[in-house]
């Protein structure tokens, strides 16, 4: 039973390097299993040790980017172009917080992390389509489908929480973008009649992920968490299924490193429903995903998503996947 | 015309505005000496379960066309600013789109690096500091003509002074 992926055993190296990171046991375990060599988990482990640098996303919807970065380097930053991404810069010095410069309050980039920046580039939306993002807030993602459209494709961003609307509303208004609606609702319940061309899933997550930015992930989430999280996944991946047209394309993502957040979660569907299969992201960089862990097999097409590590590529933990519905 | 704000939903709601409303929005883009076509196409209000004002969107097409049937809309399309009774207080957004007529058929308030750093704080900019004044009340940019936000004349110690009525800071101090 696949479900055994739950049931984790601590061995003796794993409480070891619990103890030595100040991470729960079980989750040492489960690297352990995911990258089957202690040196890489101690690799993986030291990674989340060093900060996230401060990146962000020019919009190139309102300024040329190398006019910001001209701007930027005049008041003292020292800018370098993010590999692999279209629009991303790190601040590798910065005189004063990147997110409080005038530039940012006149909509000119948005502080985001590298790896996030690259579910967008994987869902490559087209002016004039229609675009579902699920678990939108507070907009990251969102803004950033309207600015490779040109504020030309037609978003409807769906987020359950008020406050995190908020943010999205706020976001959207300061990027100069309209062609989106915000709707406060359960991505699980939405109405059968929305068909969209593509639809973005960047799923609520443990944030085992962001451990960089949040060390206190790294033991704020139970084993039962995980479990209660990978089938809320679930549900929220089968109802963006749901809601795309035939032909066109769901972009899973989450910042986890967790399989039973991502390559479980799509083979549970991969089994329970054969209108869709799971696409390469040649595009996108990072290491295959995972098809045996813990002893349990998965379908072969799951080596298609796209998994980046701290220690690998220098980004936050995350996971992406493309699927495309028959 | 209809007065508004009867029948509030118990979700919000977002709804083509009424005759009321949108004369409320066109006398204000008269008063800015602007057409109201430079401020909407597609008038949109957004009512909220007992707030006593509405927010109005200019709402594109295909947009509007997505809203049908759909319940606990938060927020869509280009946000106008807020009607309160006869009362439009725009925003931040509206400043953006207008800022392209100034010196054109809008006469904006134009203000120099240092009143443009004391304007994103919130606070009140000396006259030294404005480079060129607009209507009373109009929208703020900066030598570069970039939005600021929204500003009001007013005389401080017999001296005339650009209040903030809005301004970008807002997006660090409240937008989340």
């Amino acid at each position: 039973m696949k479900r055994s992926i739950f049931e984790v055993k601590v061995s003796g190296d794993a409480l070891r390097l619990a103890e030595r990171y100040g991470y729960l046991p079980y989750m040492i375990e489960r690297y352990i299993n995911l990258f089957g060599d202690i040196m890489e988990v101690k690799d993986f482990l030291e990674a989340n040790e060093e900060p996230m640098p401060e990146t962000f996303r020019c919009n190139s919807y309102l300024i040329d980017c190398r006019e910001l970065v001209e701007r930027l380097e005049s008041k003292g930053f020292i800018l370098e172009r993010l590999p692999f991404t279209s629009h991303g810069y790190e601040a590798l010095e910065a005189p004063i917080s990147i997110g409080a410069t005038h530039e940012y309050m006149l909509g000119y980039y948005y502080v985001q992390d590298p790896a996030s920046m690259l579910p967008v580039q994987a869902l490559d939306p087209r002016p004039g389509e229609f675009i579902l993002d699920l678990a939108a807030a507070p907009g990251g993602k969102a803004t950033q489908i309207l600015q490779v459209t040109g504020d030309q494709a037609h978003l409807l961003a769906v987020d359950v929480s008020r406050t995190r609307l908020r943010a999205l509303r706020s976001h959207m208004q300061r990027m100069g973008f309209k062609n989106y609606l915000a709707l406060r609702a359960d991505a699980r319940r939405l109405p059968n009649n929305i068909k969209a061309d593509r639809v973005l899933l960047d799923a609520p997550c443990s944030g085992e992920g962001v451990i960089r930015k949040d060390p206190s992930r790294k033991t704020s989430r139970t084993l039962e968490d995980l479990e209660f999280l990978s089938e809320l996944q679930t549900e929220l991946l089968n109802a963006a299924l749901n809601h795309v047209k035939s032909g066109g394309v769901v972009v899973y993502a989450t910042c986890s490193v967790g399989v039973e957040e991502n390559e479980y979660v799509i083979d549970r569907l991969l089994e329970a429903r054969d209108d869709f299969r799971v696409e390469p992201l040649d595009a996108i960089p990072g290491a295959p995903g995972v098809t045996e862990y813990m002893k349990v097999r998965f379908d072969e097409s799951l080596r298609f998503c796209r998994r980046l590590y701290p220690h690998l590529h220098g980004t936050e933990g995350f996971t992406i996947c493309m699927l495309k519905k028959r | 015309m209809t007065k508004i704000y009867k029948g509030l939903p118990r979700k919000p709601r977002l709804r083509p505005a009424s005759d009321y409303e949108k004369g409320v929005i066109d006398s204000f883009a008269t008063m800015l000496g602007v057409k109201p076509e430079a401020v909407y196409v597609e008038l949109y209000v957004l009512e909220v379960p007992n707030a006593a004002y509405v927010d109005a969107f200019d709402v594109p097409h295909g947009i509007a066309g997505v809203l049908k049937g759909l319940e606990a809309v938060y927020s869509a399309g280009f946000y106008l600013g807020m009607i309160r009774g006869n009362e439009f207080k725009p925003g931040l957004p509206l400043a953006r789109r207008l800022s392209r007529l100034c010196g054109y058929t809008l006469r904006c308030h134009i203000v120099d690096s240092h009143g443009e750093k004391i304007f994103l704080y919130g606070r009140e900019v000396w006259e030294e500091h404005v480079k060129t004044w607009g209507e009373d009340f109009s929208v703020v940019v900066n030598e570069s003509r970039e939005p600021l936000g929204w500003g009001i004349v007013k005389a401080k110690r017999g001296r005339r002074v650009l209040v903030p009525s809005v301004d970008l800071g807002w997006y660090l101090r409240r937008g989340g």
